[in-house]
């Protein structure tokens, strides 16, 4: 590991160059507050980007704080198109855009040829190239991931075959310890990517892994997080080590990003709200509604089936779509036959009988927002806190409906003393909010109901958002009490951008609030490829001086580089 | 619109560990004894005026001391082979004066093995074929004890888990219970550990959140019981009686509740206030496991119903090993529980002993709950019991100190 920091001191020395390889860690829900509060365990983390690399402290998911939605920001660097885990044709609901389920994309490739996830494909008709589409096929390494291209089946294969190809002694070990397929499958694609990085024609690898936001959802428990953590920085190592090992040593960056933060507080488990039996409910209209799985499917035979996208609840035909996957918020489109009545009231009225958290209260329902004729978004907390959020020439602007600026408006802006009045620019929106409760939240609402005339956007357009009060979620599928995402609370938006080597500047804490448009910009900028027409900017502080380390934040251990001595 | 009537605004303890202080004994034969005790919090009731327990004690890092675990005495040991008797017999321990047998021994895990693969086999090959009563005296006999033995050697192994530098002794303690567990590798513990103790983490919030919300759907009020040992571990469930007529819910699923509609009981009419239903496990794999029932006395009707189930197809019937025939039933049984447990059942028998010593412990050191409720839990917790080998808590802290004694006595010397 010594010898490892030295060279990676060195690289951080070097004049800023164009870089000439991409390795970029994706890394689900792994939230920025988690590696610093845990920075102390993960030597490697600390090591490459904190003190020899670059750290964006204040990065967010744009828009929505759920793995679809913002993994296609990351991936294409383009605006939102994709806005959930899950969406629904509403002139169609029986078609469903299941972006999660990787059963139905192997199957259908067996059976059709179809060689990429269904978010690429939606990609591909709206014409949005991805990250990795710049660089040529024998010039990339994708592992398995929702925007893939290509399938894996020889990942797969090998992985199975690793996994019994060990010796007797080992096979005891995993049969009582208990064989783990999905470890396997990282572990080959861990081979695959060092294996890949002794090629100098490859110019892109990536390696996504969703283990933390996997263990977060299930338990709160800060030990055992950490323990995945470990793993995530003991893998770290290894990549940076192979990376020190490979011909493009000095031109390679290493990046690790994440796509949404998690509201996991020890102490605390998140609480789950049904909302498709509240909308099958005569309080909740009566509904017949679809969705993307069973409810409770790990307690139904049918629950069984890798393959289920579309779940019909009540009776009748369909009168509601809802897309629950995300937790902290859910997506409802409101069909022909769908009862009228005041669903913002309904929604925002919901009572619970139970209370036994501190710091959780009995509403499940935090707001209800949607968009309004004349383009703008309404924001609905109670019918005397409704507030409007206004769009015009990338400027926005937020104001009260319901009575004068004070506490008790969705996003809760005034609380927080960073709501601004009148008309302002998105950057300046963003300056004065990313630290509050919400984050930016208003930018990412601006983003989810921003203008959009693709086809795609028309006909999974939803009628209202519905998020979660702090510490509970919607999931009806099984349950989530370690944590949860998908809204703009900054513990859910709060996500990580790393960087080290090809002339990074060390122990570089960038302060400046950026989004999930900067990334592709970022690594273009990076390789020397700026492309005018991304919407995001790039991490500019990137090009300054190296510095040494900042440790002002505490993240770096205080000692100046090996190599500085 | 339901008004707020279950307010129980407790932090999530889930973290907390039991009282446990080690003490290091220089024997005189150059030997170091390391004792786990566990301090009963003020509060708690006592047992003979101790206020600690001995857990566990290993020596020179090598040999390990369950005291939690007692061996049987002769008569227990007959109890123990009393086919369909499903009752705790009551009877005392067989750890007397003479120093107790080591568990475990963390430098050769692997030793027992063979040992216990040859009762296996002697059980399979000799004894199943001389016919029913064999069958049922011999099975009987080993399946009580094994039980007895795995359950109260993994009671210490619970009590020291979240312990800093136990996690090799708290695998091998879990391993143990195995056929092979002992080859497993020193290697592997740490990955064994984690992946046990994640289980763990997950099991208990996922049941809390699970019971949580079918008390809430049912009209019941749900309450954390964040007991001093274990807090997190257990919750119970119980109506106000204002709620009986109040909150009746259109229809009463207890699919993961497992008790009977209180809104249909008369024999709550009577009462005031808060009633308590239930007190559930949370650690149990997938469901919370219902372990008291304040509306039933005496052993659980489900409980005897698959053991007699058990005892009847193998012991009586004899459908046991691969033979032609036994397929058939082996296929059906297998499809029955994985349907069952599909649906909530708690089909895992070791599981739920496991969660009931769990549960008796924690009450024996608690020092949270009102003592008129912890007592009552108490005493209904007593009165499930259907080992014939098993002993009360009383027995059980008795037993501990006894083994405890006789083996410093005897390193001593």
């Amino acid at each position: 590991m010594r010898t490892a920091a030295l060279l990676l001191a060195a690289a951080s020395l070097m004049p800023a160059q164009a870089a000439k390889r991409l390795v970029i860690v994706k890394v689900d829900g792994l939230p920025q507050d988690v590696v610093e509060r845990d920075i102390g365990e993960l030597p490697w983390i600390r090591s490459i980007f904190v003190e020899h690399g670059a750290v964006v402290r204040n990065f967010y998911v744009r828009g929505i704080s759920l793995s679809a939605p913002s993994w296609q920001m990351l991936d294409t660097g383009q605006h939102m198109v994709i806005r959930g885990n899950a969406e629904f044709d509403r002139n169609n609901p029986a078609h469903v855009y299941d972006y999660l389920n990787f059963f139905p994309f192997y199957v259908g490739y067996a059976r059709s040829k179809r060689t990429a996830m269904p978010g690429v494909d939606v990609l591909d008709e709206c014409g949005i190239p991805l990250l990795i589409d710049r660089f040529a096929p024998d010039g990339r390494y994708q592992s398995m991931q929702l925007y893939q291209r290509g399938v894996h089946w020889q990942t797969l294969g090998d992985s199975v075959k690793a996994r019994f190809e060990k010796s007797a002694h080992q096979l005891i070990d995993e049969s009582q310890t208990g064989f783990d397929l999905g470890a396997g499958i990282y572990e080959q694609e861990e081979k695959e990517l060092i294996a890949a990085l002794a090629n100098p024609k490859i110019a892109y690898l990536d390696y996504y892994t969703g283990d933390f936001d996997h263990t977060a959802h299930l338990t709160n428990d800060p030990a055992v997080q950490l323990r995945v953590l470990r793993h995530l920085d003991a893998l770290l190592g290894r990549i940076w080590t192979a990376i020190e090992a490979s011909p493009l040593a000095g031109e390679t960056v290493l990046a690790m990003v994440s796509d949404h933060g998690m509201n996991s507080t020890p102490g605390t488990y998140s609480q789950g709200y049904d909302l498709v039996k509240f909308l099958n409910s005569p309080e909740g209209g009566g509904n017949a509604v679809i969705t993307d799985r069973h409810p409770m499917d790990e307690y139904k035979l049918k629950g069984l089936n890798p393959f289920v996208s579309y779940v019909k609840t009540g009776s009748g035909p369909p009168t509601a779509t809802i897309d629950p996957d995300g937790n902290e918020r859910a997506a409802i489109q409101f069909l022909p036959g769908a009862k009228k009545m005041d669903y913002f009231g309904a929604l925002t009225a919901i009572r619970v009988r139970n209370v036994v958290q501190q710091g959780v209260g009995a509403s499940p329902v935090d707001f209800v927002a949607a968009k309004r004729a004349d383009g703008s978004v309404l924001l609905y907390g109670d019918a005397m806190h409704q507030a409007v959020l206004e769009m015009k020439d990338g400027m926005l602007r937020y104001s009260p409906l319901t009575g004068q600026p004070e506490p008790g408006y969705p996003l809760h802006l005034y609380e927080d003393g960073v709501w601004l009045d009148g008309w302002h620019s998105e950057e300046e929106w963003f300056e004065a909010i990313h630290k509050a409760k919400y984050s930016n939240g208003l930018i990412g609402l601006s983003e989810y109901f921003r203008p959009c005339s693709l086809q795609h956007c028309r006909e999974t357009d939803v009628d209202m958002l519905v998020f979660a009060s702090d510490h509970w979620n919607f999931n009806v599928r099984g349950f989530n009490p370690g944590g949860n995402h998908g809204s703009f609370l900054r513990v859910s938006t709060h996500s990580v951008f790393m960087m080290a080597g090809a002339g990074i500047p060390a122990g570089l804490e960038i302060e400046r609030p950026y989004d999930s448009l900067s990334f592709v910009p970022t690594m273009l900028h990076l390789l020397g490829r700026d492309e005018r027409d991304l919407p995001g900017r790039a991490i500019t502080e990137l090009d300054g001086q190296p510095v040494l380390s900042g440790a002002g934040s505490g993240l770096g251990n205080g000692k100046r580089p090996a190599a500085r001595l | 619109m339901f008004r707020w009537g279950c307010l129980w605004v407790l932090a999530v303890s889930a973290f907390a560990q039991p009282r446990l202080r080690t003490e290091t004994h220089n024997l005189p034969s150059g030997a170091e004894l390391v004792t786990v005790f566990e301090e009963f919090p003020e509060g708690a009731d006592l047992i003979d005026g101790r206020r600690e327990m001995p857990i566990l004690a290993v020596r020179d890092n090598r040999e390990v001391w369950v005291f939690t675990y007692e061996p049987p005495s002769l008569a227990q040991r007959a109890a123990a082979g009393i086919p369909f008797f499903y009752r705790r017999s009551g009877l005392p321990g067989g750890g007397g004066s003479k120093p107790p047998k080591p568990v475990l021994d963390l430098s050769r895990p692997a030793r027992g093995i063979w040992k216990n693969v040859g009762y296996e086999l002697l059980q399979a090959r000799l004894l199943d074929p001389l016919g029913i009563v064999s069958r049922l005296t011999t099975r009987s006999y080993g399946s009580n004890l094994g039980s007895e033995r795995n359950v109260h050697i993994r009671e210490a192994g619970t009590l020291i888990e979240d312990s800093a530098g136990m996690e090799d002794v708290f695998a091998r303690l879990e391993l143990s219970g195995r056929l092979f567990g002992g080859l497993v590798s020193d290697a592997t513990l740490p990955r064994y550990y984690e992946k046990a103790d994640t289980a763990r983490a997950e099991n208990r919030a996922h049941n809390w959140e699970l019971l949580r919300q079918a008390a809430e759907e049912n009209g019941l009020c749900f309450r954390p019981l964040e007991l001093s040992d274990m807090p997190g571990a257990f919750a119970m469930i119980s109506v106000s009686a204002d709620d009986l007529d109040e909150e009746r819910p259109k229809r009463f699923d207890k699919q993961f509740l497992h008790i009977s509609n209180p809104f249909n009981d008369p024999r709550l009419r009577t009462k005031s206030g808060e009633i308590p239903l239930a007190v559930y496990a949370l650690d149990y794999p997938r469901v919370p496991l219902r372990l008291v029932d304040f509306r039933s006395d005496g052993p659980q009707l489900n409980e005897m119903g698959l053991r007699f189930a058990n005892d009847l197809t193998t012991d009586v019937l004899g459908f046991t090993g691969l033979a032609f025939g036994n397929l058939d039933y082996l296929a059906l049984k297998q499809s029955w529980l994985f349907v069952h447990t599909r649906h909530g059942g708690t089909t895992d028998r070791g599981a739920r002993e496991r969660a009931f010593v769990q549960l008796r412990h924690a009450l024996g050191t608690d020092a949270t709950l009102d003592p008129l409720l912890r007592r009552q839990l108490m005493a209904r917790l007593e009165k499930l019991d259907i080992d014939p080998a098993a002993r009360t808590w009383q027995q059980e802290v008795r037993g501990a100190w006894r083994q405890y004694d006789a083996l410093v006595g005897a390193n001593d010397k």
